[in-house]
């Protein structure tokens, strides 16, 4: 067991007379990607700020890898942690490739490394590094503006990354794109990541664990499927059957195999389609009726085996909710 | 329309000198006010209250009339360049101030966060975000106080600190509108160029701009000290009082001394200021000769003898005598004029009354409508001492002293004060009236400077003696006629006295 990256214990915050969070105890282990589910006013953002403390706690300690935080030298804490916020907030005075490089030249790395980062880090998230590069960030989309803001974030490789609601002001589409991308970027370099929704669509298709966050208190914590299967009270229940109204097609793969879908596969079944876990149900659907069986493949590992029947299964139970 | 292209070229150095200092003044005042409203507005950034003190602050400085500023730093800090900087920084301090802290707070408080985030220290956040954003406010801000740093640095010709002004105040004092007209357009012009220029400034990045002032900054100040640091001949400055007849002087005094001394520069500076300004600048070594009369030396300059000479030998040898006492100054050979009051009319009305004394205007007693200068009025040696000493009295009004030659000249009044050597009794053909009684004190110009360097440079007392008892009143109205009347240089008026008079070159 490795320690944990980030500790909450007995953690309170106060404004004025309110409680904005509570008496919180949480564990956030090292390269998982835990998700922060709420209403607003819920105290979630108030929680992710208290780890990069934009905000102070006023009872409560958190600890960062085992030491208390305000051991750790306030500069030296927030260059390990990166930062996403909702308003994106790039520099509007620096082009693409000076807000990508300012976190990591804080940190003094060799500018020819930095240099090839900026260039990697454009062509994975799919913006030319020839024409994105020196673009302002007024010139981008904001899900351009978005991806930028998110590689920014990732690109001094922090030990964790924070994101605030970093995706709720964007449209379906780019929203849908950014999720896959923070899916891809979170599996290659193991950062720990607190992410920050009002979503819990967003927050089933991204968390490897949720919290629920009701009032200033922590309601539930557990992977999708057991908030799915044993939701704590009726508030997560509503929120996740408000998480179902979707449309079935869209449903990521990555779903199935939390649900339970996925069957393991056999050295039989090599020859099968391969398809990643950040794919959806609609995607998987013309192969599935050439083959009757497709691979799942996360990044790194194969997920499992999805085949005709179980997706039907998966399909009728979702329909029947 | 010729009128303005000839001055313009017979006074193009001068032009381009004022130009130059106008230029200064300004851009120095304006780096100073700049040094400290911008550190001063991001030090208050996170003490609003105090913030909103500053601006109060600023806003009443600003309210300050500048010639009310000007006036209350002479006593503190003297005259010449000093004051003037003080009071165009005091001017410039709140648009400065004002554009940097609005531009520094009213920054998307999202990109603080970010930047808060990042772990960026109150200066990298400063530098690389925070200043680059507020940049085109504050630079805003700069232009606003140039302008107004332009303007406001005309007045500095009144405390001696030249410029711009002085062409102003000159064409004023002459009643040359040319030439007033001339340094209002030429700060106008300066103004608006600058503006444009600061507003390309706004198209580059705040980087490369830090540079330039930075590089600019080092230049004027690696210059300096070079000017200041370069093995110089013997370098003097001769100042003189407003108007015309000190330009002349101080231009004969140079050409005298730079044709009998190869290795002695000499820099003018004609149009300084007002008495009390010269003498102290005299006295602090600031310059180093200035013309001055008798008759005010014992007026206001020295402690006033117990019992005053009435000749003009003797008014000379008291003044002498006391400067030397009491300040350690050398009073060199005087003059033959003897500029002092007069009571001028019309040459019609002293032919038709047969006036040609102070006495004789007893007889047209009643006739008499006599246009005055307030001070003149009211002085001891002016109309109370006409009342007292002539016991004459008549119907006086006072009118300013620009306007009673043109108010004789229409008959608007038929007698008026005046100084003996004015070019309008030269130009409407005035006849000064004897002063019979000796009322008037006799004035002499003498060259004045401080002993110590009289000591050390005999060969310039030897070339400016060469003067005693030149130059008569009529030859100085005559001169003065030519400057103000004709638009000759005060150069060239002088030089050409000084050829026909023979006293340039070997001969004494």
């Amino acid at each position: 067991m490795t320690t944990p990256s980030i500790q909450f214990k007995q953690v309170s915050k106060k404004f004025a007379d309110n409680y904005a969070v509570e008496k919180l105890d949480l564990t956030i282990e090292a390269s998982e990607l835990f998700v922060l589910v709420g209403a607003s006013g819920s105290g979630k953002t108030t929680t992710l700020k208290m780890i990069n403390r934009l905000e102070d706690v006023t009872d409560g300690t958190i600890e960062y890898q085992g030491k208390p935080l305000d051991a750790v030298p306030l500069r030296d804490l927030r260059l390990q942690m990166g930062y996403v916020l909702q308003q994106i907030a790039l520099f509007p005075n620096m082009t693409v490739a000076e807000n990508i490089r300012l976190i990591p030249e804080m940190k003094h790395m060799a500018p020819a490394k930095i240099k090839q980062r900026v260039t990697d880090l454009l062509t994975e998230v799919g913006l030319d590094p020839a024409t994105y590069a020196t673009r302002m960030p007024s010139d981008l989309s904001g899900g351009e503006q978005q991806r930028v803001g998110i590689i920014r974030a990732f690109a001094a490789q922090p030990q964790v990354v924070l994101m605030d609601e970093p995706f709720s002001a964007l449209d379906p589409i780019s929203r849908e794109q950014l999720q896959k991308l923070t899916l891809k970027i979170h599996q290659r370099l193991k950062s720990t990541i607190v992410f920050v929704t009002h979503d819990m669509n967003e927050a089933l298709q991204l968390g490897d664990r949720i919290g629920v966050m009701q009032n200033g208190h922590l309601v539930q914590v557990g992977t999708p499927d057991e908030i799915a299967q044993q939701p704590a009270n009726d508030f997560v229940s509503k929120m996740f059957a408000s998480a179902q109204t979707n449309d079935i097609y869209g449903v990521y793969l990555n779903r199935l195999k939390v649900l339970g879908y996925l069957e393991p596969v056999t050295a039989a079944d090599q020859t099968l389609p391969a398809f990643d876990s950040h794919q959806t149900i609609g995607e998987v659907l013309t192969a599935l009726q050439t083959s009757g069986a497709v691979r799942i493949n996360n990044e790194l590992a194969v997920a499992g085996k999805l085949t005709s029947a179980q997706l039907l299964a998966f399909m009728i139970k979702f329909q029947s909710k | 329309m010729t009128e303005f292209w000839q001055t313009l070229v017979t006074q193009r150095s001068a032009l381009i000198t004022a130009l130059g200092q106008h230029l200064l003044l300004s851009v120095i005042s304006l780096a100073i006010a700049m040094a400290i409203a911008i550190p001063l507005a991001i030090w208050v950034i996170p003490k609003p209250k105090t913030a909103n003190v500053f601006l109060q602050i600023a806003g009443v400085l600003q309210t300050i009339p500048s010639l009310a500023l000007l006036g209350m730093l002479i006593p503190l800090v003297g005259i010449g360049s000093v004051p003037a900087v003080i009071s165009l920084v005091v001017y410039a301090l709140l648009p400065i101030f004002q554009n940097t802290y609005t531009g520094l707070t009213e920054i998307d408080p999202s990109l603080e966060e970010a930047a808060t985030a990042f772990g960026m220290t109150r200066w990298e956040k400063l530098r690389k975000v925070e200043l680059p954003l507020a940049f085109p406010m504050i630079l805003s801000g700069i232009r606003t106080a140039l302008v107004m740093i332009i303007g406001t640095a005309t007045l500095a010709a009144l405390i001696g600190a030249g410029g711009l002004g002085t062409f102003i105040l000159l064409g004023i004092n002459r009643n040359n509108n040319t030439m007033t007209l001339i340094g209002a357009l030429a700060s106008a012009l300066l103004a608006i160029i600058l503006s444009f220029a600061l507003l390309g400034v706004k198209r580059i990045k705040l980087k490369p701009f830090l540079i330039t002032v930075a590089v600019a900054v080092v230049g004027f100040g690696g210059f300096g000290i070079y000017k200041l640091v370069q093995p110089q001949p013997v370098s003097i400055t001769i100042a003189g009082k407003l108007g015309s007849e000190p330009e002349i002087l101080i231009n004969m005094y140079r050409d005298l001394i730079e044709t009998d001394n190869d290795n002695v520069k000499v820099t003018l500076k004609p149009n300084f200021g007002q008495t009390s300004f010269l003498f102290s600048a005299l006295k602090n070594n600031q310059i180093t000769i200035y013309p001055e009369f008798s008759g005010t030396v014992l007026e206001g300059l020295v402690k006033a003898p117990a019992k005053q000479a009435t000749s003009a030998t003797g008014i000379y040898q008291q003044a002498k005598t006391a400067l030397q006492k009491q300040d350690k100054l050398t009073y060199l050979a005087p003059l033959k004029y003897n500029n002092t009051y007069a009571l001028v009319v019309k040459r019609s009305f002293a032919n038709k009354y047969d006036v040609h004394s102070i006495s004789d205007l007893a007889k047209v007693k009643s006739q008499i409508n006599a246009g005055f200068d307030l001070e003149f009025l009211d002085r001891n040696d002016g109309y109370k001492g006409i009342q007292k000493k002539y016991g004459l009295s008549f119907k006086t009004q006072s009118m300013s002293a620009d306007l009673r030659y043109e108010a004789l000249n229409q008959d608007k009044v038929n007698v008026t004060d005046g100084y003996s050597t004015d070019s309008q009794i030269r130009q409407y053909d005035l006849v000064v009236l004897k002063d019979d009684q000796h009322l008037f004190p006799t004035y002499q110009g003498a060259p004045l400077m401080r002993t110590a360097t009289a000591k050390a440079h005999p060969e310039i007392v030897r070339s400016l003696n060469k003067l005693r008892g030149k130059i008569s009143a009529t030859d100085m109205q005559e001169m003065n006629y030519e400057v103000n009347v004709q638009r000759k240089s005060a150069a060239k008026v002088a030089h050409h006295y000084l050829v026909t008079h023979h006293l340039l070159g070997g001969e004494r």
